[in-house]
């Protein structure tokens, strides 16, 4: 079965562990995250008839202190940029890890989830900034606590990563 | 014309003066030199230069490197397969002598290699040191098998990992028999992830990396290498020289597939070839294997006496049931030989053997037939349905049954045919003629060979035979008989019987009584004793009413043709006048 290394990226507190929960069953404990900085989880999904193993790579969030370690960013074949709608800066460290993920990995597959979709009415992010995003990255508007679309997001990237190959 | 004809003679005229020149400047050399090249050109002549020195260059070659080997493998490969596919016969023929010591062989060391497992299982189950273990394992509440792991291994490598750097994917791994792993995927993702922390968290230098970490029993030991790195966990002690057995696999890996792994694509189904270089990390070393390896080389004596013991309750078992099959086969074969049963099948049911068939009314019963000792054990059950057989000893049974022939009458039953020899009277005759047809089982009727009597000749028929064979015993020089005697009036009431049917036919019987004595005492004493005893017979007959005249008595020993009856005390009768 084909496999492949995938990260979840984005600032601090954005949901982006949330979002992995929803998705996999894990057998780490989220303490690895603050330790170590990662914890990797696994999901077998079925696209357009192929079987394909997600390791999943869900990275500490990225703070003015604390950036991403580049290493384990190393050898993904797509990644998962992390927002929270309500905080407007999420939006630009999202899209700065994007730059500089593409400056390490090069041209890969990458999805924007825009999440906390349940609290849509509360979102600070501006329209237009949305529509930059769109412009650049294909956007989907999750939520952890609801589980919309969840699934498609992770089916979405896999899908990418199969005809990337 | 000319023009294209010049360079022709200009070039045959340059030949001849370069041969010239050639023969000047080498002389007789230049002979031999052609006759060189000519035989380098005629393939003939070439073979037969090159076949005088092919043996010498190939030695030769073989000692300076192994290049010929390499060369040569594909071809011998092709021509054994060639060969194989043109005639099987001449390869095996020629393997044949091969091939039955390395199967021998082969067999050999599988069972010893049985036995000795067998005997390490008893041992380990059986003695003290075990015991303790199961105490052990009970106490700390930890199962058996981990106890006698962590009691009898020097260490184990349990798991082997290898790891594609670059993704931190998972290509292949292995694990030991008996050992317990967790999802290997996200094992392998940690791993690295791990890894890369502490290379990021502590400043190292260029190359270093986590190479071992260690948790209670385990040691988790990382090679790696520029592609793919190797993780092996390990239970025990390890001694040093291991991490160079996962050395030389992951050298063996990277030779193999380091184009492949540059550029890993992410399915590990294309590096299944590289599991036999890692199966070969999967080592293990018991903590008494000095000890172990001498108790193989000893007698396994545990395992020879627990086949014997078992080997012995199997004969048993086996005689018990061989020697209960062959006394329910005895069985059942004089049951199929008895008459009048016939054996449809047989069929064990819980222990019993029940035996089913027909079986004729007449025909013996079935536990009559196996009437002896024992037979209770065997088993048995009978199910019989009646039937009527044919077979010539049930038939005749049938016909006397339903015929009743008189004593004096003889029945015999041949190919369906009834023959009845002996005697009978008419009367009887008449109904066997009527009613032998009845007697399902007989075609014909023989009584070719019967005497017909009349009821008459046949009642006195029987009382001669009853009177002759009266007999009246006397104790010793006693001329009264015994008490126990026959009776006189039984006796007197057959004379008077037979007297009264004579009379019908104009026949006069007339009675004997014969008087004997024993050899005691003088031969005339005897003689008198015995004429005595028939005279007081006689007396008492006379007493019965039968008529004096009828009555004859005398010494037997006067009596000609019962001689050897003369010696015994006693009297007895004989007829005379009762034929026409």
């Amino acid at each position: 079965m084909l496999q492949k290394k995938i990260c979840l990226v984005g600032a601090f507190s954005v949901g982006k562990t949330s979002l992995v929960k929803r998705f996999v069953e894990s057998m780490f404990s989220d303490k690895y995250l603050t330790t170590v900085g990662v914890k990797v989880d696994k999901k077998v999904l079925s696209v357009e008839g192929n079987e394909i193993k997600l390791m999943i790579w869900d990275l500490e969030g990225e703070d003015d202190y604390c950036k991403i370690n580049n290493s384990y960013l190393r050898g993904a074949a797509g990644y998962i940029l992390v927002v929270d709608g309500m905080r407007p800066q999420t939006l630009v460290t999202a899209l700065a890890i994007h730059e500089s993920s593409q400056a390490l990995l090069g041209q890969i597959p990458a999805i924007v989830a825009m999440n906390k979709a349940d609290l849509r009415d509360s979102w600070l992010v501006s329209e237009a900034d949305l529509q930059a995003t769109e412009a650049i990255l294909p956007v989907l508007y999750t939520s952890a606590k609801s589980g919309d679309n969840v699934e498609v997001l992770f089916g979405n990237l896999a899908l990418s990563m199969l005809k990337a190959k | 014309m000319q023009s294209s004809s010049r360079p022709d003679e200009n070039s045959a005229g340059d030949a001849e003066d370069l041969l010239r020149l050639r023969q000047l400047l080498l002389g007789a050399d230049y002979d031999e030199l052609l006759a060189l090249k000519q035989d380098l050109n005629d393939p003939e002549a070439f073979s037969i230069r090159l076949a005088s020195v092919i043996t010498e260059a190939i030695s030769l070659r073989s000692r300076r490197d192994h290049s010929l080997a390499e060369v040569l493998a594909p071809t011998l490969e092709s021509a054994i397969k060639e060969s194989i596919a043109s005639d099987p016969e001449a390869l095996a023929e020629s393997l044949y002598p091969v091939m039955g010591p390395a199967i021998r062989k082969s067999i050999s060391e599988t069972l010893s290699q049985m036995l000795e497992d067998m005997n390490q299982l008893l041992e380990q189950s059986l003695s003290p040191k075990s015991l303790g273990w199961r105490f052990n394992a009970w106490r700390t509440g930890r199962s058996y098998a981990e106890i006698v792991l962590i009691n009898t291994l020097e260490y184990q490598v349990e798991q082997v990992f290898l790891i594609h750097r670059e993704t931190s994917l998972l290509i292949q791994h292995l694990v030991a028999d008996m050992a317990i792993s967790k999802d290997p995927d996200m094992v392998s993702g940690m791993l690295s992830a791990i890894q890369d922390y502490i290379l990021d968290s502590f400043t190292v230098g260029e190359g270093d990396g986590l190479n071992s970490m260690s948790l209670g029993d385990f040691q988790v030991i990382i090679e790696a290498g520029p592609r793919a790195l190797i993780a092996a966990v390990v239970r025990g002690k390890p001694p040093e020289n291991l991490r160079n057995t996962f050395k030389v696999a992951l050298e063996d890996v990277h030779k193999r597939a380091s184009s492949r792994l540059q550029d890993y694509s992410g399915d590990p189904d294309d590096y299944q070839d590289l599991e036999p270089m890692l199966r070969s990390c999967l080592r293990v070393q018991r903590r008494d294997q000095a000890e172990s390896i001498e108790v193989s080389r000893s007698i396994p004596w545990l395992a020879l006496v627990s086949i014997a013991l078992l080997s012995g309750v199997g004969i048993w078992f086996w005689f018990q049931s061989h020697t209960l099959n062959n006394a329910r086969q005895n069985a059942l074969a004089r049951l199929v030989n008895e008459p009048g049963i016939v054996v449809l099948g047989s069929r064990v049911v819980d222990d019993l053997l029940l035996i089913n068939g027909l079986r004729d009314r007449l025909a013996e019963a079935p536990e009559q037939v196996l009437s002896q000792p024992g037979i209770g054990a065997l088993g048995l059950t009978f199910v019989f349905e009646p039937y009527l057989s044919m077979e010539p000893v049930i038939v005749e049974r049938r016909a006397i049954r339903r015929l009743a022939p008189p004593v004096s009458a003889r029945m015999s039953v041949q190919e369906g045919t009834l023959v009845v020899t002996g005697a009978a009277n008419v009367d009887w005759i008449y109904t066997l003629e009527q009613h032998w047809r009845s007697v399902a089982g007989l075609d014909a009727l023989n009584i070719d060979d019967l005497d017909r009597l009349d009821p008459v000749r046949a009642e006195m028929e029987s009382l001669t035979t009853l009177i002759e064979s009266t007999t009246f015993y006397f104790d010793r020089s006693a001329a009264e008989p015994n008490p126990g005697a026959a009776s006189v009036p039984a006796l007197a009431l057959a004379i008077k019987r037979l007297v009264e049917l004579g009379e019908t036919l104009g026949i006069t019987p007339v009675v004997r009584v014969l008087g004997a004595a024993d050899d005691t005492g003088t031969a005339q004493f005897n003689a008198r004793l015995a004429e005595q005893r028939a005279e007081n017979l006689y007396v008492a007959l006379l007493a019965q009413d039968i008529p004096a005249k009828l009555l004859v008595f005398q010494s037997l020993q006067d009596f000609p043709g019962l001689g050897a009856e003369s010696s015994e005390r006693k009297v007895m009768f004989r007829l005379a006048g009762l034929s026409d």
